[in-house]
């Protein structure tokens, strides 16, 4: 706990050192004048200054000028349509799997696969399941980063407190609610779970169940078929132990900081969150797979680079992308922390894999990939999510029965995925 | 009515006192709300989190371009709605009272498609175009007031004297009008100046964002950091307290005149 | 009409920003449109889709709903101060009208931050001092009836404009009024009753009428920024709905649908105060 104004002075001194960076820019040679390509990426601080350093690294390797644009993760959709919407869109974003279809639907994205190829870009280097993810339409849209996927985040110091033995590899579900109920008391909850779909997702699908009909096309939701209604059963159930914050403390804090402040000892994300926890002096971290229900099963957590559609500068951003996917970019960012990294030899090289930078059971990411699903990737997507999100927290914080819950997300989500 | 001070004033002084506590410590016991020590490095710290000089930059221009704008716009206006008769006058009521009653919610989307066929949506002075509409029609009901102070007979001199609607506008009415021209300067500075609904919609490059919308990126900070946060809010609330404070007495006046 | 020329610039920029993009609403509330390929017309199947819309519905009742309690509170605050400020000159009067004023003076997202840290159930200081007086907490952040109070609070102490108007009507009133009331030996009572609230109750109208405008427009900065909503969709209100729909999810013709049902709602909601305001300043001209 002594550790934590430590946050400041590291966060001060990390966007004093990013902002010195783009101050003195002009160095990049100016054999190339192309005119700057804009790119947008919903970051938070610590995360923005991996993808500063990114862009500074290509600006030196030659690569040209890039506009950096990086807004709140929760603001970034909205940043995007609105942009696009006033005609001003910017030339390559980051985009979720989970939201990308929509733009693609719109006509926003200009299909990146052919550009990528004169790029010198090869996919077969790269692992399958995310360029599955960011394939519609019979055509590579946009080109993946990352092959992160859902994990338990645990904090040592709280572990070997309250005498809890490590996470295994295989550990069930009843070990990990015995788990989090053994580490709740003395002003620490045992673990934190946000109400939304793909949260719940890998534990439906672990379970024998489906989140939706037809994983292609979906026509409808089937939470509320057995399998997937006892696996969410189990984690209403869990939220029910006390083991997880209550409303004030959810309300209060995010999950994160509550992680990073030792007010939970584990809580459920993607590798996104490690930049800024490795900020967090004093806290001793590690991951480990989900608990399993039935069979292993994980979700995949993909970003990828789109380009936009009314691009003038389409063939630099092409070469962006390729840099930023290719092996110098691909380092950098794993060893930043952010990403696992979607091209195989960088994720199975020491940059991404040596314990010597937390969290030190990095391979766990990897030993998921086998039993990776992803959530459906059609244009109404962004909206289920965000009905179902708002209906599990009902279930989760107020206490709502379970089967009024599902109701209710049969009569909303189902009429935006027949339409 | 000192309670009722009291009361409206107590927000502001949480905001400065909450702006000056440690950040990152547990939440102050009860009700000790008096920061001891006073953190005054909360102020420079906010430079870190957003690119304050730009967007407080940004505001400055918004404000200087749109109250010049607006006042001529809406004093024009208030003398058009004293002086007309029948029709005309009807038309410039319905327009203003139409106005006041249309949700801001309601132009978000046409506007933003209309200004983008034309190219000027998303620029730092997009926003600023406000000022042709008179910004809003109250701004002209409160000209009109001021004017209808004036004796008629003295409009009516001037017009009989051969006088053009502008002469009469700029050399008798405006003058006579001048609390009102320095309550609506002021009430538009501080519109131009907190404005956020506006710039949400209309506005997409962080560059070129005003400052009160640049604090929204705040509003997703980690919670313990609160006091660098109001810090921010201290800041940009300070430059509209300082306008109001030098503007409420011609502010006051012109509404109380006789 | 020799005198609209002065008007000119005033009728011509509220033809280009208000009439013109209500025309444009309308027009693209019957289309499908997306930003990108132009708008494809598609008859009457967005009215259907919003009779339907049971989120935009709940919406509007939670607008109506906040209206509904933030209204009259605000109202009684311009008014009561405007009452209060108006008789005496003097410093304190002067002081009295610029507290009134000053929480207007507040960026609306400056004021939205604070009560995001005033009303922080762990940190804030709001919850703290109910605790601290033995109150119950109404959980300000976490249940839906105490976000909904929330937002209200925050909405309460931003009523310069109506402050304005109130005090500018007070003063209208002929001081010969009151004095012809306490000549014949009326109560102050007496005096406020019978002279002061009729004379002014037109202007309240109206100022009521506006206000409900200015609720359900604004309410959408401490929604976004404070509750974002929540919890669970409890201050998801009208103008927040149409926002997500058209800078969230894109859809800008739906989004047009929804934003002319606002306005014809706001209309309806207006047309009888406004009727009754008129009724009552007309009655009054006669007597």
């Amino acid at each position: 706990m002594r550790a934590i104004p430590l946050v400041l002075p590291a966060l001060l001194v990390l966007s004093a050192c990013s902002g010195g960076a783009g101050a003195d820019g002009d160095d990049g040679g100016g054999g190339e004048s192309t005119a700057p390509i804009t790119v947008q990426v919903g970051a938070d601080p610590e995360e923005a200054a991996v993808y500063r350093s990114l862009v500074s690294a290509y600006r030196e390797a030659g690569g040209g000028e890039v506009e950096l644009v990086t807004v709140a993760r929760d603001d970034h959709l909205t940043r995007l349509s609105t942009a696009f919407t006033s005609g001003d869109a910017p030339d390559v974003f980051l985009v979720n799997y989970r939201q990308y279809a929509p733009f693609v639907q719109r006509g926003a994205v200009e299909p990146i696969g052919p550009l990528l190829e004169d790029a010198g870009v090869d996919t077969a280097n790269y692992y399958e399941e995310p360029l599955r993810a960011f394939t519609y339409d019979g055509a590579l849209q946009c080109m993946p980063q990352n092959i992160s996927s859902l994990v338990v985040y645990w904090n040592r110091d709280l572990f070997a407190r309250a005498r809890v033995p490590a996470p295994t590899a295989d550990w069930s579900w009843a070990e990990f609610v015995a788990t989090a109920q053994a580490l709740t008391g003395d002003g620490v909850k045992g673990v934190g779970i946000d109400p939304s779909i793909v949260r719940m997702a890998p534990f439906v699908w672990s379970n024998g169940g489906t989140i939706v009909d037809d994983e292609t096309e979906p026509t409808r939701t089937t939470l509320h078929e057995p399998d997937a209604r006892a696996a969410l059963q189990a984690v209403v159930d869990l939220v029910g132990t006390g083991a997880t914050p209550d409303r004030e403390q959810l309300a209060a804090q995010g999950l994160p900081e509550q992680f990073m402040t030792g007010k939970v000892a584990m809580f459920l994300s993607s590798r996104v969150e490690v930049p800024a926890l490795r900020e967090q002096r004093g806290l001793d971290f590690d991951v480990a797979a989900l608990p399993v229900m039935g069979e292993p099963a994980s979700v995949l957590h993909s970003d990828a680079y789109c380009l936009a559609s009314g691009s003038d500068n389409a063939a630099a951003a092409a070469r962006f992308v390729a840099y930023a996917v290719g092996t110098q970019g691909q380092t950098l960012t794993a060893l930043a922390g952010r990403t696992v990294p979607s091209l195989r030899s960088v994720a199975t090289s020491p940059a991404f894999l040596s314990p010597s930078r937390a969290p030190a059971s990095s391979q766990v990411f990897l030993d998921a990939i086998p039993h990776l699903r992803h959530t459906p990737v059609t244009p109404a997507w962004p909206e289920v999510e965000d009905v179902i999100g708002a209906q599990l927290e009902r279930a989760f914080t107020e206490g709502v029965p379970l089967d009024e819950v599902l109701a209710e997300i049969r009569a909303q989500a189902d009429p935006l995925l027949a339409r | 009515m000192i309670a009722l001070s009291v009361v409206f004033l107590a927000p502001l002084a949480v905001m400065v006192l909450g702006s000056l506590q440690r950040p990152l410590q547990p939440p102050p016991n009860g009700l000790d709300l008096w920061p001891d020590p006073a953190e005054w490095a909360n102020y420079p710290a906010v430079a870190r989190f957003m690119p304050l000089g730009g967007l407080l930059l940004n505001s400055l221009l918004l404000v200087v371009l749109a109250v010049p704008v607006t006042v001529a716009v809406t004093s024009m206006a208030g003398l058009a709605i004293v002086t007309a008769r029948g029709t005309a006058r009807r038309l410039l009521v319905g327009v203003s009272v139409l106005t006041l009653l249309v949700p801001a919610a309601t132009l978000w989307v046409p506007r933003v498609v209309l200004l983008r066929g034309v190219g000027l949506a998303d620029t730092p002075f997009t926003v600023a175009l406000l000022a042709l509409a008179g910004t809003t029609p109250f701004y002209v009901l409160l000209f009109a007031l001021a004017y209808s102070r004036i004796p008629r007979s003295l409009l009516e001199a001037a017009t009989l004297e051969g006088m053009s609607p502008f002469a009469v506008w700029r050399r008798v009415a405006l003058p006579l009008a001048r609390p009102a021209a320095v309550a609506v300067a002021a009430l538009a500075g501080l519109y131009y100046w907190s404005t956020f609904m506006d710039p949400l919609t209309l506005v997409s490059s962080p560059g070129n964002w005003p400052a009160a919308l640049g604090l929204r990126t705040l509003s997703e900070m980690e919670v313990a950091l609160y006091p660098i946060y109001l810090a921010a809010a201290v800041l940009v609330t300070a430059p509209a307290l300082l306008a109001f404070g030098v503007a409420q007495r011609s502010f006051f006046s012109s509404v109380e005149r006789r | 009409m020799r005198r609209l020329p002065l008007a000119a610039p005033y009728l011509l920029g509220s033809a280009l920003l208000v009439l013109a993009p209500l025309g444009l609403a309308a027009a693209l509330a019957f289309t499908d449109y997306f930003g990108f390929r132009a708008p494809e017309p598609t008859g009457t199947d967005n009215l259907a889709r919003l009779a339907g819309d049971q989120v935009f519905w709940a919406a509007v009742g939670t607008s109506a709903l906040v209206a509904a309690v933030a209204v009259p509170l605000r109202l009684f605050l311009a008014v009561g101060a405007a009452l209060l400020l108006a008789r005496r000159r003097g410093a304190r009067t002067a002081l009295g009208r610029v507290a009134a004023y000053l929480p207007s003076v507040v960026p609306d997202a400056a004021w939205a931050l604070l009560w995001l840290w005033i009303l922080n159930p762990l940190y804030g200081p709001l919850p703290a001092l109910l605790g601290v007086l033995g109150l119950p907490d109404p959980g300000f952040l976490t249940t839906p009836w105490g976000a909904r109070l929330g937002l209200v609070l925050v909405m309460a102490f931003q009523v310069g404009e109506a402050f304005v108007v109130a005090l500018a009507a007070r003063l209208a009133i002929p001081s010969r009024l009151h004095e012809a009331v306490a000549v014949e030996g009326g109560s102050p009572w007496f005096a406020m009753t019978r002279v002061t609230l009729p004379l002014m109750a037109p202007v309240v109208l109206v100022l009521a009428v506006r206000d409900v405008v200015v609720v359900v427009q604004n309410a959408f900065v401490p929604a976004l920024l404070v509750t974002d909503g929540g919890p669970v969709d409890a201050t998801l209100t009208a103008p927040l709905v149409i926002y997500r729909r058209a800078f969230e999810y894109g859809e800008l013709g739906y989004a047009s649908t929804l934003s002319v049902a606002l306005l014809v709602l706001t209309g309806i909601a207006a047309a009888f105060p406004l009727w009754l305001a008129a009724r009552l300043a007309g009655r009054q001209r006669v007597a």
